[in-house]
């Protein structure tokens, strides 16, 4: 039945120091291995330094793996060249493109912009179901950060990549903008049935989006656990109240913790 | 709204304020011409040379200049910038000597310059096109420097051809600073123009300025400042005018619109 798109086979990554430093190299991530089914919502957590953002930079290919391989099964239906769909902590959208134009930017590189134009109605459909509808002819600037990222994550989804990849997305945004936002981002994932790999260092977070965490430690950044999150969906406010959810919160808060001490 | 029509009124009542003391000046001390000529004759003067042509056929002399050796200025110290940033090893190398030319007041090299290339228009070309170069190169190579390196990830991500990288994000990201380096460079080039034409001048405004000293014109003096003081402004326009169309995404530019 579940199809996996993706395969991360022992993916390591040493930054070595240099011949000249005389310094030993620096193993940022060890052995990473995990996989990823179809339309499946991952969360990695982990103490800054754990080499969680390396990691999805690992995936993407932004940069070169020291060893183990990432296997993204090909889409039937993907007739772009892209597998992946990368969202930043900052929205990176272009100044002078409005914001339509900037969430059909990956068509206008593919393709020029004739048929970034032409693709249009796709485009709109995405902001629809991203509650955008009616800022298409905004400039970022009139934009609020929210709405921002908001944008970015319509481009990253415009050309239909088969994985989503987002480093921590939602971290300069305040706290109250950020749990409508997870939500805009549940309703798109749902609509959408993206397979999605978010990186956040906020345990609530995670616990409230995934299907699964994926908590990681540092020195040398490793997985440290898997924890399964069975919380029923559609998920709301009442989930966080849930004694469940405080019972998945406290185990992955005890597995930071846990390793922090170390 | 209310208050900007104040403001208006307030600036040119200090317009008004200096020109009538100025006048009121020259006639209780009873101030000889050539010392300081009176405001309307400084006018009259201005639209005497305008009228014989003199004005005009100096600009123009002054402006070809400009026009020309800011074009290749600046043309070189955009491909000068870009070409830094391409090596590091390179940028290190060459930046502290960069940094000792731009520091060096470009007039200085006028006298040099006369020997090496004569009274004419080359050496006052050469020295307009140093003026431009400096400001051009350096917020070039600084602002490639200082985009967000997560737009080179995107465009990574999309799989884009360098071309694309450099057309499409790398240069429009970095105009604003370009911008503000072409700003600073046509003012350098307008007083280096302006400058040269003092020693190596046949003709010009500059040249046209050392006339009038060497006549005890004053009034022929004090109306070829304001004519660079407006060659100046209509140079310095030109730019910001060209911004203003290029960056209308700026936010900067938005707040000196507004304000």
């Amino acid at each position: 039945m579940m199809r996996t798109v993706m395969e991360v086979n022992n993916v390591t990554k040493i930054y070595s120091a240099g011949k000249k430093k005389g310094g030993s190299d620096l193993l940022v991530l060890s052995n990473v291995s995990f996989s990823i089914e179809q339309g499946e919502f991952v969360s990695v957590i982990g103490p800054s330094g754990c080499g969680k953002s390396t990691l999805l930079k690992l995936i993407s290919g932004l940069i070169p793996k020291t060893s183990g391989y990432v296997n993204i099964s090909p889409s039937p239906n993907n007739i772009e060249r892209n597998d992946i769909g990368f969202v930043f902590q900052d929205a990176v959208l272009l100044p002078w493109y409005t914001a339509l134009e900037n969430a059909s930017f990956p068509f206008e590189i593919m393709f020029g912009k004739k048929v970034a134009k032409e693709r249009r109605s796709e485009i709109e459909r995405l902001f629809a179901i991203a509650g955008l509808t009616g800022f298409e002819d905004a400039y970022p600037h009139e934009l609020s950060g929210g709405m921002k990222q908001r944008v970015s994550i319509v481009r990253a989804l415009s050309y239909d990549p088969q994985v989503l990849l987002m480093d921590e997305p939602f971290g300069a945004i305040d706290a109250i903008t950020r749990e409508s936002l997870n939500n805009v981002l549940l309703d798109i994932w749902s609509k959408t049935g993206k397979t999605i790999i978010f990186v956040t260092h906020d345990i609530a977070e995670a616990i409230y989006l995934s299907d699964r965490v994926i908590v990681m430690g540092r020195n040398p950044g490793r997985i440290i656990e898997t924890i399964h999150i069975p919380l029923d969906r559609p998920r709301n406010d009442d989930t966080k109240l849930s004694n469940e959810f405080y019972g998945l919160a406290k185990k992955a808060k005890s597995l930071l913790e846990l390793r922090d001490e170390a | 709204m209310k208050r900007n029509w104040r403001v208006y009124l307030l600036s040119i009542g200090i317009l008004i304020l200096i020109i009538g003391s100025w006048k009121f000046y020259i006639i209780k001390y009873d101030i000889s011409d050539y010392m300081l000529p009176s405001p309307e004759k400084v006018l009259f003067k201005f639209i005497e040379i305008l009228l014989d042509g003199t004005l005009l056929r100096h600009s123009f002399a002054t402006s070809m200049a400009i026009i020309l050796g800011f074009g290749i200025g600046s043309g070189l110290g955009f491909f000068g910038g870009n070409l830094l940033t391409k090596s590091r090893s390179v940028e290190k190398t060459i930046m502290p000597y960069v940094f000792i030319l731009q520091s060096t007041p470009k007039v200085a090299f006028i006298p040099l310059l006369v020997i090496w290339f004569g009274l004419g228009f080359a050496s006052k070309l050469i020295l307009v096109v140093l003026s431009a170069f400096f400001p051009v190169m350096l917020n070039t190579l600084m602002s490639f420097k200082s985009i967000d390196p997560s737009y080179f990830e995107l465009m990574n991500i999309l799989k884009a051809t360098k071309r694309q990288i450099v057309f499409k994000v790398k240069v429009p990201l970095s105009m604003p600073m370009i911008f503000a380096g072409l700003k600073v460079g046509m003012v350098q080039s307008v007083i280096g123009a302006i400058v040269s034409e003092w020693v190596s001048g046949q003709s010009g405004l500059g040249y046209l300025l050392v006339f009038g000293s060497t006549q005890f014109s004053s009034d022929l003096l004090m109306a070829g400042i304001f004519a660079t003081t407006f060659l100046g402004l209509f140079f310095y326009g030109i730019i910001a005018v060209v911004e203003n169309k290029v960056l209308f995404w700026h936010r900067t530019k938005q707040i000196v619109l507004e304000a």
